[in-house]
This record gives structure tokens, sequence and C-alpha cells, in this order.
């Protein structure tokens, strides 16, 4: 049982180090390393997940905007705005990473290298059916565009980590060097849009930032930052039950070389004065241009760098050992800075034989609202973990009104 | 290792995978857009252009000019200097004086007794240097003589000239007679034939032969007879008779000679400058023209000429030139022609003594320089000269321009209602004049015979009529130094009848019949002027108070609008909607008419509604502007036609309110104008 418990801790450790954005809570390849960790002197773990999810934005939305692309119908915006409030979150993750990790003595000692792709956002209702639906049904009326926060980076991490147990505690901690990709911001402190009743004139008010490297794409994109972060671990052993603390990715990148536009002003357009209205030209059409509406905004662009603080990732979580076929998870996670609200779920873990099980999870919160999933697990010969796991399974029944889809899957191999 | 290895190279594999995404086809979807595209305002200063407006207070004029007609320097003055001919042979030939010396001895002499069969001569030339008893000597003749003369000349025909021959006695014997004959070689043509008597020894004597009307050659013979006193001397055959011919003031009728430098032309005259008729011009400055001169020599040597017309100065310096014409083969002619340019010299045509008109002064000099060769000249030998002033324009002229009179009639182009292409307008008064415009320094007067506006789209048209009609107005001249044109008006509508008719038909040509006389009153005064910058110019001047009424007036116009296709995915549907804060008491429909390349109309954008007058109170002024909302609905397909468009006529129909009462526009109105766009576009996501 005892053994079954550091391996418990292990894998939670090892969900921590292999990504940031574990959701849920590590992999559920970890119920079923064996218990007795002098069964094995080292693991290596492969592990990827991806997941969106969002207060509001539907499935079938977010597909078409970021991958799938097409036509966004005007039911597809319905199904959006008819959840929007007055606060709206939306994020996705995508994770790959391979880890290792090995026995010395009683202190364990591993690293790994792993990519990692985030978007957040935070937006109001207004901003949506703005940018989605046009101005016109603002006639007469301001739209409120902040707060909006948007933010989308990718990095390669490179860490190492180490543990040890003290009495009933176990306490670890992590270090990472953080090779920063892409980076794109958009924040709007202040956005206010006033359309006249007849679209005579607008007033917007504006304290943006917007901030973005030079897009690369191939396997390896070229660096555009670089940044540390620190993990820690805590885990108390409460008669077979547990509470873990994790804190991970609390750290930063430095960007360079980012495209920075900056607006801080307010603006009232009244449409291009021409000297006779009655003598049209292509002007009419052709300068109305973004260079020159820019212009009129007052627009400040610079090319500089900037420091970021990615993400980081708070998690607890509370592990109750009902029976040798039963355990209770439950936790709350919550990402710092990043439009999302903590995230709590409780899930069973079902040993339906030794070498297999099932875990239903119930969660509300993160980026979206509730959400089910459903992962499972298999064991070969003690040495070889297969798990996945599903997320947001009522994408499955309701699409184009549901929000988030995802799913992970983790392979570990002990020695 | 190699297990790791598999592991890393899986992870790879997975990250590419996400890496490497494929480009999935651009999101889009469809957004209502309300936006201002364009604002004006629109004052009586954009509908009429500003040079047009005149402001008086509050009221304002419609100020125009249209020019009707013009008179510059080249309908008012022909200044023309015919080419002259000078057709002239040489004046004169003058030969320098020429000095030949010919010397007889003694030894000559008794050679010719002897060969003469006289014994005489055989004693002398036996005795030569011997104490010797000569007796009287009579009948001595020499031999011929030849006498060189070709080094100055070879023939000449002489008018006038003398030969100064003298005889030098070296003999130790007094000569009692010597005759001399001279002869030309071929012709034995006595040239002179002169007696000397008692010639003491060492003693000469010189005698003059006239040579007016001889012919002499280069090649001369001689012939000389002595007679000698006797007695005892010592013989010396080399003692001798000199003998000196000396020709001079020579003047030649023809010669092959070596002619020295002299002029062989001299020609001081006046000549005419012909003007238009009745003009008396004393000074002329010329802005473009070439002096011509082309020379016809048959002179077998190179003749120069010097040409001057002292009258014309540039920059206070003479106009002179020096040219020169090649020899002529004999019996042909040799022509050259010299062009100089004449621009900017002023020319004083008062002649050489400053009391004469219409006449230039001006010299030709022809000569000869000497060259050292032979040459044949005769004063046969003649140039014809051809002086010419080609293609003067004068830049100035002064003077008495004379009495004239010149009627012009024709139509000229009324633009001010060019964009009106139907309806009615109708002004309550107006200012017409007839402004005429004199730079010249010259009395004038003018003559309306007729004077009538026409309207080609309608076919109206207006006749002026009253007390303006065939009445002579006067010109006053201008000024010189500096020049200050007179403007004389004449005010149409005050002595018209039906001035303000003449514009409500909406003319679009005004036709006219005018005369304009130079110096009516016949008194000559020759400080009169004309510059070829200036003239005498007709204007009509209007002065429209805008108090008006218009009914359903369509003013049009079609400009240049796109000028490559645009594109048009982005714009599903809408409405332009143009809104109007009006300040005119006027309705105003607008309409615009899209045309292809080819000028067809493709498309158009019409509303039933249109832009509001705006109120006038009881005074028929406005008292606040009225606010409009005209909506023209746009399909994807009518987008698609008018960005495919090239040119676009915009067609404003205009009625004052109330209708058939005259209203007053004012400074202060205006029209504010915004064309909101309201459109359903399909929005590409930036990828």
């Amino acid at each position: 049982m005892k053994n079954l418990y550091y391996i418990y801790i292990l894998a939670l450790v090892l969900s921590g180090i292999t990504a940031h954005a574990q959701l849920p809570f590590g992999g559920n390849d970890v119920f079923l390393i064996p218990q007795n960790d002098k069964e094995w002197k080292g693991l290596t773990r492969l592990n990827t997940d991806y997941s969106i999810n969002s207060s509001s934005i539907s499935n079938f939305f977010s597909k078409k905007l970021l991958y799938q692309g097409g036509y966004i119908s005007n039911e597809d915006k319905s199904n959006v705005t008819d959840r929007l409030k007055n606060r709206n979150r939306f994020g996705l993750d995508l994770n790959a990473g391979l880890q290792g990790l090995a026995k010395i003595n009683n202190f364990y000692l591993g690293g790994g290298i792993s990519y990692r792709e985030h978007l957040h956002a935070g937006f109001t209702q207004d901003f949506f059916k703005l940018v989605f639906e046009g101005n016109k049904q603002f006639a007469g009326k301001t739209a409120e565009l902040s707060p909006l926060k948007i933010n989308y980076f990718d990095y390669i991490k490179f860490n190492v980590l180490g543990f040890k147990e003290i009495n009933n505690l176990k306490i670890g901690a992590g270090l990472s060097y953080l090779r920063g990709g892409n980076y794109n911001s958009l924040l709007i402190n202040r956005g206010a849009l006033f359309t006249e009743q007849n679209g005579s004139y607008l007033d917007l008010d504006l304290d943006l930032r917007l901030a973005f490297s030079e897009r690369e794409s191939g396997l390896i994109p070229s660096s555009n930052g670089h940044g540390m972060a620190a993990d820690l671990y805590f885990t108390y052993n409460l008669n077979n039950n547990y509470i873990n603390v994790q804190v991970n990715d609390l750290g930063f990148i430095n960007w360079k070389g980012l495209t920075v536009v900056e607006i801080d002003s307010s603006y009232h357009y009244s449409g291009k004065a021409i000297d006779d209205i009655l003598t049209l030209d292509e002007s009419v059409f052709t300068d109305l241009s973004a260079d020159s509406l820019s212009e009129e905004f007052r627009v400040k662009k610079q090319t500089k760098g900037l420091t970021y603080f990615i993400p980081g990732n708070v998690h607890i979580n509370y592990v109750a050992t009902i029976s040798e076929k039963l355990k209770i998870v439950a936790g709350a996670n919550y990402y710092l800075s990043a439009a999302h609200i903590p995230k709590i779920y409780i899930k069973s873990v079902h040993n339906l034989s030794e070498s297999f099980i099932v875990i239903p999870c119930i969660a509300y919160g993160g980026y979206g609202k509730a959400d089910f999933e459903l992962g499972a697990a298999k064991s070969f010969k003690n040495k070889l973990v297969v798990s996945a796991n599903a997320f947001y399974l009522e994408y499955l029944a309701i699409p184009k009104k549901s929000s988030g889809h995802g799913v992970n899957f983790a392979i570990t191999k002990l020695f | 290792m190699e297990k790791l290895l598999r592991y890393f190279v899986t992870l790879v594999l997975i990250i590419s995978i996400f890496s490497c995404r494929r480009d999935f086809e651009k999101p889009s979807w469809d957004s209502d857009i309300i936006a201002p595209m364009v604002k004006s305002n629109l004052t009586i200063s954009q509908l009429v252009a500003d040079s047009l407006l005149e402001k008086n207070g509050d009221s304002i004029n419609i100020v125009m000019r249209e020019k009707v007609y013009s008179m510059g320097i080249d309908s008012l003055v022909k200044l023309n200097i015919e080419p002259f001919e000078k057709k002239v042979k040489l004046n004169s030939l003058v030969l320098d004086e020429q000095k030949i010396t010919r010397v007889v001895t003694l030894g000559e002499i008794a050679r010719g007794l002897r060969d003469n069969g006289n014994f005489l001569g055989n004693f002398i030339l036996a005795n030569h240097g011997n104490n010797f008893s000569i007796p009287s000597i009579s009948g001595i003749s020499t031999d011929t003589i030849d006498i060189d003369g070709n080094q100055f000349f070879e023939t000449a025909e002489l008018l006038q000239g003398e030969m100064i021959i003298t005889i030098e006695n070296g003999l130790p014997l007094t000569i009692q007679a010597l005759k001399f004959n001279l002869f030309n070689k071929s012709d034995k043509a006595i040239i002179a034939n002169q007696t000397f008597v008692n010639i003491l020894p060492n003693e000469s004597i010189t005698q003059t032969q006239d040579l007016a009307g001889k012919s002499i050659e280069g090649n001369m013979q001689g012939v000389v007879e002595v007679e000698m006193t006797g007695g005892t001397v010592v013989i010396d055959t080399n003692d001798a008779i000199s003998l000196t011919i000396k020709i001079r003031d020579i003047k030649v009728h023809s010669a092959t000679a070596i002619f020295p430098a002299q002029n062989v032309v001299e020609d001081f005259v006046e000549n005419p400058v012909e003007v238009t008729s009745g003009m008396e011009l004393t000074h002329a400055k010329i802005a473009s023209g070439t002096v011509q001169i082309v020379v016809h020599s048959t002179a077998q040597d190179t003749i120069f000429f010097d040409y001057k017309i002292p009258s014309a100065k540039k920059y206070g310096v003479e106009f002179t030139t020096q040219t020169k014409v090649p020899p002529a083969l004999p019996g042909q002619t040799s022509v050259a022609v010299f062009n100089y340019d004449f621009a900017d010299y002023e020319l004083d045509l008062r002649g050489k003594n400053l009391d004469k008109v219409n006449t230039f002064y001006n010299e030709l000099v022809g000569r000869i320089d000497s060259t050292g060769k032979v040459v044949y000249l005769s004063l046969q030998d003649s140039f014809q000269i051809f002086i010419g002033l080609i293609d003067v324009k004068p830049a100035y002229i002064k003077g008495y321009l004379g009495q004239d009179a010149f009627t012009s009639s024709g139509s000229t182009r009324f633009s001010m209602f060019n964009g009106i292409r139907s309806g009615t307008l109708n002004f309550k008064n107006v200012d017409i004049k007839l402004v005429m415009e004199n730079s010249y320094g010259i009395d004038g007067a003018i003559r309306i015979n007729k004077l009538g506006s026409f309207n080609s789209k309608t076919g109206q048209s207006q006749w002026l009529s009253g007390a303006i009609i065939e009445n002579d107005k006067p010109i006053y001249p201008a000024t010189d130094n500096p020049l200050m044109a007179t403007v004389t008006p004449v005010n149409i509508s005050r002595e018209a009848n039906n001035a303000v008719e003449l514009l409500n038909i909406l003319p679009d040509r005004i036709d006219y019949d005018v005369t304009i006389k130079s110096n009516p009153s016949a008194i000559k005064n020759h400080n009169q002027f004309a510059y070829n910058t200036a003239g005498i110019d007709a204007f009509i001047d209007l002065k429209l108070p805008l108090s008006l009424f218009a009914n359903s007036l369509v003013l049009s116009d079609t400009v240049d609008f796109l000028s490559e296709n645009t594109s048009s995915n982005s714009i599903n549907k809408g409405h332009l909607t143009l809104l109007a804060d009006n300040g005119f008491p006027m309705d105003a429909n607008v309409e615009l008419y899209f045309m292809d390349a080819a000028n067809n109309i493709i498309d158009s954008l019409v509303s039933t509604s249109y832009i509001l007058a705006a109120d006038i109170n009881n005074g028929y002024k406005v008292t606040e502007k009225k606010f409009s909302k005209v909506s023209f609905e746009v399909s994807d397909k009518k987008l698609n036609n008018i960005l495919n468009s090239r040119k676009v006529i915009t067609k404003v129909k205009f009625s004052t309110v109330p209708g058939s009462t005259h209203v007053n526009i004012f400074s202060d109105y205006s029209l504010d104008l915004k064309l909101v766009g309201d459109f359903n576009i399909n929005v590409t996501n930036i990828k």
C-alpha cells in the first residue's frame, strides 16, 4: 500500500512535469503504475493532450474559427450569443512531452522536454457581437469592448526536477528553461464604441495594446524569446488519503522583437471629409483603409521586447481511498492570470481488474462551465501503462451548443 | 538508449503533427457594419466657384466674365519692310602709281649706229676708254626697247591717268633732242610720243603724257631717237641715258591688274516701311524677324560688304554686319545669302534726318582688298543685292496708328449654366456690362451691332434690344511707361430693354457682332503706341444677385470614378444613406448613374426620397437647417456594377421652396451631407 502511495505521488508529480495543462489533473496511467516502487528503478512517459473550452463559444464555432475554417453562419453565431454573459472565457491547450525519472536511493531525479501551445481569451459580450455581427446592432448604443485579454503563445520547455520524502510529507521542486516561439497578445483595458443612431459617426474610446511576433511555422520554429519557470510539489499522507498541492510553470518568457501597437485615445469618426460629395471618386472606397484609420487613431507602433508571465497553474486535490477498487479524487485547478476561473472536479477511479481502470469525472469551471469526462487505462505486465482520457463528453451529444472538446493520451514505460 | 531514441522520435513526430498543421480554409462570417464614409459641407462656394462669387453683406452675387472679342497687334498693325534690291556697278577702279626705269647706254646707242651701217658706231665702240672727238650726231635711233609693266597690270583701259617721263642724260655730250615713242608691244598702239630737247650732260628733263582713253598693256616697247652735239670726250660705252616712266592718277574702265584696296560700292539710302494704310510710324521695336542679304556678283575678286542700319539699335548698338562674296568665275555670277536675327532691335523710322515717317535709313559699302594677285575688274561688273527684313513682327510701335474700323462677329461659349441639364431658373435682375480693356495708346470706339444669347438644349434665343444697339461708345487710350490699360464699361443692362431675359433662358452661347474703330476723331497724334503683348479685349461682365427661383433645375456632371475593377467580394448587400442637413431653401434630389468604360450606364442609385428644403421666414430667409435621410438600396449585384464602373453621372434636381418666388441665397447657407454605408459584409478572418 505504501508502495502504491509512492507510485501515486510519482504519477502526480509526473503529470505535473510532463505538461502544464493536464486537464484533468494528471493522466489516468498513474493509477496503474505498480505500487511497489522496488519493482522499477526508473520510467519514461510520453504524454500528449489537446483541449479547448469556453464559457460561451460553442464547439462548432471554435472549430471553424480556429482550425476547420469555412463559413460561420448566423445560426452558429446565435448558438454562441445565446450563451454570452457580460464576461466570457475561452481557452486552448496543446501539450506534448517526453519525460524521464530515475530513482537514486530515496531521491527521485527527472527531466524532460515538452512543447506547449496555449491560447486564452477573456472578452465581453459586446466585443464578440461587434466582431462577429458588426456594429449595426449597436446603433444608438455603446458597445463595451473592455476588459479584453487574448494571449496566444507557444514554447518548448526543458526541465529538471527532484523530490524527496520526509516522514508523511513529500516535497519537490523543478526548474525549467523555456524557449519561446510565437507570441500574440491583445489587451484592451478601456474600450467603448458608440455608433450614432443613423451611423453618422462613431466614437471610439480605446486603451489597447497589441503585441505579436513574426509568425513562425515548421517543425521547430525559431525562438522569439527565452524564459524560466519553477515548479513546486507538496503531498501529505493522511492515512492513505492524500492532500496534493502543485504549483507549475511559475515563470516568465522574455519575448524579443515583438511588434507592439499601442493606442490610448478617443476618436470621433464622422467620415472622410471631401470637398465635393457630388463628385464621387474611388477615394470614397480606397481611402477607408486600415492605414488611414491608424493615422486617425494616432496608433503608436514599435518593435520592442516584452516580459510575459506565463499562466502558472495551481492545483490542489484530495485523494480518498475508498476501497481497493475505488478511489475518489476531488480537487481544484486554476491558471493564474489567464482569463480562467478555478475548475473544481470530482472523479472516481474504478479498478475493473488489476490491469484496467475507468475514471469518470465531473467538473465545473476553468474556461467552461459543467463538463463530463471519461478516462481509461490499461497496464501490460506492470511494465507498460497506456491511458486515454476524453474531455467534455457533452460535445458528442450537442456539438453546436456545447463548449469544449479534447483528449489526452499517455504511455508510461517502467524499467 | 535505443528505446529512448525511439521515444524521442515518436515525440518529434507528434510535435510535428501539431506544428505542421495544414492551412485550413479561412473562416468567414457576415457582419452588419454601419459607418460614415464621406462627408461634405456644401456652401454656395462649393456649388459655385469662389472666383464667381462676390459677397455683398450676407447677400451673394455671382459675378462672371466672358471674353467675347479680342484684337491683338497683328490685326491692328502691319509692319513690313519689303525686300529691296540694289543693282550697282563698280563706282570706280583705281590703280596705284607705278614707276618703270629703263637705261640706254652709249654702247647700246653705238651698236644701234653700227647695225644701221653708221661707221661712227664702230669708232665709238673701238675707242672705249680713249679720248675721242665725236662729231655732232643726229638720227641716232635705238633698237626697240622692251618695257615690262606686267608686275603692275597686264591690261588696262584707262579712264584717266598720266604718264610722267623723265630723261636723265648720263652721257658726256649735250642731247640736243630726244624722241621717245612708247607703244603696246602687241598692237603697236602708241601710248606716248614725247620729244625732249637740250639736255645737258648729267641733267634731266621731265615731261607728262596724258593717258586718258588709252589702252595699255604690261608688255610695252619704246624707241629712242637722239641728236647730240659733238665734242672731244673720253669714250665710256657704259655712260647711259636713263628713262623713267611713272604712271599715276589712274582710273580704269577695266583692267587685269593688281588692284589696291578700295571701295567699289557705296550706297547710303532710305527705304520705306510698308505699314497699315494710314499709319505713320516713328518707332518700332522688333519682336522677331530676320535681316536677309542676298548678293549676286560678277566681279572676279572677293567683294567685302559692310551693311549698317544706323537707325536700328539693340541695347544701344547699331545693326552692323560685314560679309563677303567670293569671286565669280569669268562670265559667271557668284551668289551669297546671309541671315541675321533682327529681334529686339529698336527701329527709328524717321529716316536719316529724323524728319520722316515709315522710313528706315541704311548704308551699304562694297570694297575689295589688296590681295597682290592679278585679277580682272571692270566697271561693267555689277552687284545685285537684295536686302529684306523677313517675317518681322513688331513688339512695340509708336506713331500715329491710323484710322480704321474692324467689324467682328462670332460666337463664344457661355459656360455659366453648363451644368444645368433641364428645368428652369429665373433671376430677379442682372447687371450686364460690356467692358472694353484697351491696352493700346489709341483712341477708339465700339459699336454693338448685335448681341444675343442662345440655349442649344432648348433652342431658345434672345437678342438684346434698346439704345445700346448700334451706338458708338468711346474707348479711351492706354497710357505708357508704365503701360496702363484703360477699362471702359458699357452698361448694357441699363441701356438695354431685356438684359435679364438674356440669362433666364440659361444660355450656353453668346453671339456678337461689334465694330471697333480706331482714331475715330481723325486727329493725328504721333505719340500713339501699341505693344504686341496687349490688345483690345471685349468682355461681358455679369453680376447676378442670387435672388432666384428654380423649378426642377437639374445640375449634372460626369466625373471619373474607379480606375480599375474593384472587388466586391466582401460586401454582400446594404444601403448607402445620404444624411443631409440642408440650409438652402430648395429641395434636392440626388441620382447617381454609373457607366462602364464604353460610357454605357450599367447601374444607378436612385431614391424616391429627397433632400428637403430648409424652411424660410417671412423675409424669405432660412431659419434653420432641415434634416433629411435619403437611402439607396445596394444589392450585391448593384454593388458589383458600381465597383466595375469607370464614370459616374451625378444629377441633382433643385427646386426652390416656395416655388415661383424669388428667394435670396445668402453666404451663410450650407448643406451638410454625409454618406453612410450600411453594409452586410463578409469578413474573412486574418490568419
